[in-house]
């Protein structure tokens, strides 16, 4: 029988790719475990960005190539390599997504402004001097600036533009990353979220955020930020709530 | 590349405010059968630039799609069949996607289009740092590769990369706390 998701056997790999990991198991994990809502949620068109091995990104096709056959698949990458290890590892697997050479999602802004129903992200979240944030080959895998925040940070915003109104967005951070200030961010922009996967290995603590837009958490901060325009006459200061708030714990579900 | 794709790229060059659709080179294209879903073209209908799929199809040599569509289209099956073949079945496999207002070429190499602005491309110093990647075993976690380049980097790179000073000294503090940390509990990471 056909595995529902990416063997690792079958997973390609080049000196200048990062290859799956702690944090890309993590994550297909989180998927696997929410395999029935991605399957109710009928995603038409699902974007990976910085898909590396491809892993993650074939996974996602194989565990909803049964029960929803039409969607369609991109990933992207920075590094060239990744690129085409994404394609041999799709290839190898019988998949099919449109890989694209970008940085971010550069290029496909315009056109999938507002469409992208599940977003996967597994950026580079390790805490690095600034400098290094940017390279090229496999460092792009990694480094993440100050708090490792640097790249997280400006994908939020674009995955912000980009999902859909029914939109998910997976991405894995550290503890380090500050998710609970990465939760709060996102609400001030409409979105509930929730820590799907908690895990620690040797070398990191790893935790799965799902983010989803939700018409409630929008009031709310368009409420807030109504609140604080009144008081103070400035833009957005410090949240009004805990911090904890903004994880969606209890029965409620993504719709 | 499929025409879906195509359709769904955009000329990012700063300052190009036209920069869709993207002109097609052709070098090499390939069919590829998928099985249609209805559900899906119906779904990508409302999305897809309908002008721009017909001229990339043209491009790639397939003319049957109308020039002018409407919704009700939809429910016909030999419409539904040549708009699945034009947006998933026509692979642009080598070639380039040209900027309609700077002429500026994205080449599409093994079918994966390359929509790197040059001024991206720019990032030689760093790479020294980082170029050793024989030295990263496979299989390592993100944060232990960092750690393992560190430690690559403070033992032979420093010489390479003398003219970053302030910060990649700093740095080195950082990174040696780091290592220390890691090599308190692992045994250190030099073999």
């Amino acid at each position: 029988m056909r595995s529902n998701i990416a063997r690792i056997q079958l997973v390609s790999s080049h000196p200048e790719v990062y290859d799956p990991c702690d944090d890309s198991f993590a994550l297909v994990d989180a998927l696997l475990a929410d395999r029935a809502s991605l399957i109710d949620h009928r995603p038409s068109i699902c974007m990976e960005i910085g898909c590396g091995s491809g892993y993650v990104i074939t996974s996602l096709a194989l565990l909803l190539e049964k029960e929803c056959s039409g969607s369609y698949y991109v990933a992207t990458d920075i590094n060239p390599h990744a690129t085409t290890v994404t394609r041999e590892t799709l290839a190898a697997h019988g998949c099919f997504a449109e890989v694209v050479h970008t940085d971010i999602a550069s290029g496909l802004e315009k056109r999938l402004a507002r469409s992208v129903d599940v977003m996967l992200v597994n950026p580079p979240y390790v805490p690095t001097p600034d400098a290094e944030v940017g390279c090229r080959g496999i460092a792009s895998s990694w480094a993440g600036g100050e708090d490792g925040r640097r790249v997280i940070d400006r994908i939020l915003p674009v995955a912000d533009d980009l999902l859909s109104d029914k939109g998910w967005l997976y991405m894995v951070t550290l503890t380090a990353n500050n998710p609970v200030e990465l939760c709060v961010q996102m609400r001030k922009k409409g979105y509930a979220s929730r820590i799907v996967l908690q895990r620690s290995t040797e070398e990191e603590s790893l935790n799965i955020i799902k983010f989803w837009r939700d018409v409630d958490t929008l009031l709310e901060a368009n409420e807030c930020t109504e609140v604080e325009k009144t008081e103070n006459g400035a833009g957005l200061g410090l949240p009004h709530f805990s911090p904890f708030s903004c994880w969606n714990y209890g029965n409620r579900t993504a719709n | 590349m499929r025409l879906l794709t195509h359709n769904m790229l955009s000329s990012n060059i700063k300052g190009v405010t036209n920069g869709f659709p993207l002109g097609i080179e052709v070098e090499k294209m390939e069919e590829k059968e998928v099985e249609m879903n209805a559900d899906f073209l119906r779904n990508m209908f409302a999305k897809v630039e309908w002008k721009a799929l017909v001229e990339a199809a043209k491009t790639l040599g397939y003319t049957e799609l109308p020039d002018n569509v409407e919704p009700s289209m939809l429910d016909s099956d030999e419409f539904l069949h040549r708009f699945h073949h034009a947006l998933l079945e026509l692979h642009l496999e080598e070639g380039a996607l040209v900027c309609p207002e700077t002429g500026r070429k994205f080449p599409v190499n093994k079918g994966i289009p390359n929509m790197l602005l040059h001024e991206d491309e720019i990032e030689v110093q760093v790479n020294l740092v980082f170029g050793s990647s024989g030295l990263i075993p496979h299989s390592t976690p993100k944060s232990s590769v960092v750690k393992i380049a560190l430690g690559a980097w403070g033992g032979q790179g420093a010489a390479v990369v003398a003219p970053a000073t302030l910060g990649r000294t700093i740095f080195m503090g950082r990174a040696g706390a780091r290592l220390g940390r890691v090599g308190a509990s692992r045994g250190g990471w030099g073999g």
